[in-house]
């Protein structure tokens, strides 16, 4: 039974959240985008603000898991009752037509998600760095708060469990524990499972396959649920699964925002690249590298006046109060947070480390691990020490060969698609830019410095997980700007054509509206 | 707004509809041919019966797996999540436990257990360094080591752990009666 409540907690969260949202981007919202792009913002906005409330009262010394996580589901339960006449009268204009027999391509998709809907209830911790990470500090914010959880963050021999990172993961986790009355390792992957349940919701609903079926977004829905990383790690806790839901979802608002010049698009982008921000590391790089876009892209468009957009701003940095109150305490600190100082320490041997570093970790995500295999001999020079095994060579462990696709991809769409020229072109830059961030980070590490072969380690080892997140995000992006295009999936007559002048606004207003 | 890119290259004619509908239908076949290949996998059982590697091995033998557990500490099986699990059921909330072979930077490799232990064990006092201030450098840990459970039980710990020259982990060594497990 418990287990249940908790399963039910992610999408109550998020039909708060959709109702936060609204309140932040107003009507306008609705008429834009779809239920399950809503519900996907939702569920962002939810676990922002329900993870950073639970950090903000456990540092106050309240344990308000429990209050929070009730409030939530009560909430949900509300706003679903709300919500019904209005989801029956949206089922009720739907046409069904042959075209929609293209939704059994989803049949893989559902079968996933009955074998995982399953399992994440059924399963206990089975990631390491989860074990001593992620759901040990959900234990401590949900057995400790105030003095005794400030205590807790100075013991040094923390120090591994990186006590300074953003805490969204586990005061979500901590939240779970709050509803089933304890602590209880069962109810963590109920998160990433639903995470990935909303991604694909919003990329059918950007592409509106309920009222224009067609093959592409679902296929798209299909290979993302099918890609070795996707099955691994929605079984796994942690940051992986709640990076790519955030990312992706950031980099699906920002093409249309960038294509389409659409502000409600852009705001809601800014309201999940705080979500990026309070989830991990990468996140914050993320966020910074976005932001910046975002700024010359509102300077541009003469944006900066929008008052949606500063209130946006605003909430956005009221949700990372709790994360900066948290940095004050001085978590103690994981000797990898160094990394700037170990950089300045010895620059000279950081900048050779970093060529090195930006090619294996890059290099690693293209081939598999036999083919793209390196040693040292000197622990600082790399010699290739991998074999061609065939076309095999070209397929990674974790990505298969979306990294070969996102390139193939990325060239053709830049010649076929005029209007997502530059979106495009700015997701991928800020997606090189993160890869090279990371690089960089990573070749400042003492360890790194001291050896080239801790990086090959590194690199084939533990990099996957960071930048699987990133191609995830890469490829959707690109693929947006194939099916929110409305003209390239289903033609319209020209006369109808020429009056569209902004077609996403266009396509996600209501029938009644159109019509007006 | 002016007409956009797009619109501006609407077609009149069915044919050029068509030329349009090219790109698309061709990214939706690179896509398709790609996810046929990586769904098509994830349908067949693997000839190993103990592997776990595809979401129908998923369905067939760990969910039922899983299922049928009905202690939920026992639900992996054996591994060392079991034994922190146990560890925690067993000993009272209030243990100090020693864990010992922890300290320098030979058995920097060692950290997994504690890690692992220390997650299940919460919010006991675990410690590795006899003074409480082990410090966690680049892979492993300073701090100043018990060398026998007496020294231990001196500085007050009811639990003695260690790891061997082996790397395994000893069965624990009671110092207390607060330190004997329940039943």
């Amino acid at each position: 039974m418990k287990e249940w409540l908790a399963f039910i907690l992610p999408p109550a969260a998020a039909f708060a959240g959709m109702r936060i949202s609204r309140l932040v981007l107003g009507q306008k919202l609705e008429e834009r985008f779809g239920l399950g792009l809503r519900f996907a913002l939702g569920l962002a906005v939810g676990m922002l603000v329900f993870s950073q409330l639970v950090l903000l009262t456990a540092l106050a010394g309240i344990n308000a898991t429990g209050l929070l996580a009730w409030t939530a589901i009560i909430w949900g339960v509300m706003e679903v009752g709300l919500m019904s006449p209005k989801l029956a009268a949206g089922f009720r204009q739907i046409k069904f037509q042959p075209a929609h027999l293209w939704l059994l391509l989803l049949l893989p998709v559902l079968y996933s998600w009955w074998v995982f809907g399953r399992l994440c209830t059924l399963e206990g911790t089975i990631e390491f760095d989860a074990n001593a990470f992620w759901v040990f500090k959900a234990k401590i914010l949900y057995l400790e708060q105030g003095k005794n959880l400030v205590a807790v963050l100075h013991q040094s021999n923390l120090g591994y469990a990186h006590m300074d990172y953003p805490m969204l993961v586990p005061c979500l986790y901590a939240l779970d524990y709050g509803l089933v009355n304890g602590v209880d390792e069962y109810v963590n992957k109920i998160w990433p499972f639903w995470m990935m349940v909303a991604l694909c919701l919003a990329i059918l609903s950007l592409a509106r396959v309920w009222k224009r079926p067609h093959p592409l977004p679902l296929l798209t829905v299909v290979f993302l649920c099918f890609l070795p990383a996707s099955l691994q790690f929605i079984r796994n806790e942690g940051g992986t699964i709640p990076m790519v839901f955030f990312i992706s979802m950031t980099a699906l608002l920002m093409v249309t925002a960038i294509a389409y010049a659409d502000e409600i698009a852009l705001t809601a982008g800014i309201l999940v690249l705080a979500g990026c921000a309070n989830t991990k590391f990468e996140g914050i790089i993320y966020t910074v590298l976005w932001g910046s876009v975002a700024l010359l892209f509102c300077w541009r468009r003469g944006w900066l006046k929008s008052r949606l957009l500063w209130k946006t701003i605003l909430v956005a940095a009221i949700c990372m109060v709790p994360y900066f109150c948290f940095r004050l305490a001085k978590p103690v600190l994981h000797p990898e947070s160094g990394w700037m100082h170990d950089g300045i320490t010895s620059p000279g041997t950081a900048l050779r480390r970093f060529p090195q570093t930006w090619f294996l970790n890059i290099g690693s995500r293209f081939f598999s691990q036999d083919f793209f295999h390196w040693q040292t001999a000197d622990k600082d020079h790399v010699q290739w020490a991998g074999q061609w095994s065939g076309w095999n060579s070209l397929v990674n462990r974790e990505l298969s060969i979306l990294p070969w696709l996102l390139l193939f991809l990325f060239a053709f769409s830049i010649w076929r698609k005029k209007r997502h020229r530059l979106a495009l072109g700015i997701l991928v830059g800020v997606i090189v830019a993160q890869f090279t961030i990371l690089s960089f980070v990573i070749s400042c590490l003492a360890n790194m410095q001291a050896d080239v072969a801790q990086v090959i380690d590194f690199s084939s080892n533990v990099v996957g997980r960071y930048y699987y997140p990133f191609f995830t995000a890469g490829f959707l992006g690109i693929m947006a700007a194939w099916f929110v295009d409305r003209d390239s999936l289903n033609p319209s007559p020209p006369v109808e054509a020429a009056k569209v002048s902004n077609p996403i606004s266009t396509v996600l207003q209501p029938r009644s509206k159109k019509r007006r | 707004m002016p007409p956009t890119v797009q619109q501006s290259e609407a077609s009149p004619t069915k044919s050029t509809s068509l030329s349009k509908q090219l790109p698309v239908i061709l990214v939706t076949l690179i896509i398709g041919i790609i996810a046929a290949c990586l769904v098509w996998p994830q349908f067949n059982e693997s000839t190993n019966p103990n592997e776990v590697t595809t979401l129908t091995d998923l369905e067939k033998r760990q969910l039922p797996r899983m299922l049928a557990a009905t202690d939920p500490i026992q639900r992996e099986g054996t591994g060392l999540a079991v034994y922190g699990r146990q560890l925690d059921h067993a000993l009272p909330k209030d243990a100090r436990v020693f864990f010992s072979g922890m300290i320098g930077k030979d058995h920097g490799s060692r950290g997994g257990y504690y890690f692992f232990l220390r997650n299940y064990l919460f919010p006991r006092d675990v410690e590795i360094s006899l003074d409480g201030k082990a410090i966690y450098r680049e892979g492993w840990f300073d701090g100043i080591d018990a060398t026998s459970p007496l020294e231990a039980q001196t500085n007050g710990f009811d639990v003695w752990l260690k790891i061997g020259d082996d790397n395994n982990l000893s069965q624990p060594i009671i110092l207390s009666q607060k330190g004997v497990p329940k039943q």
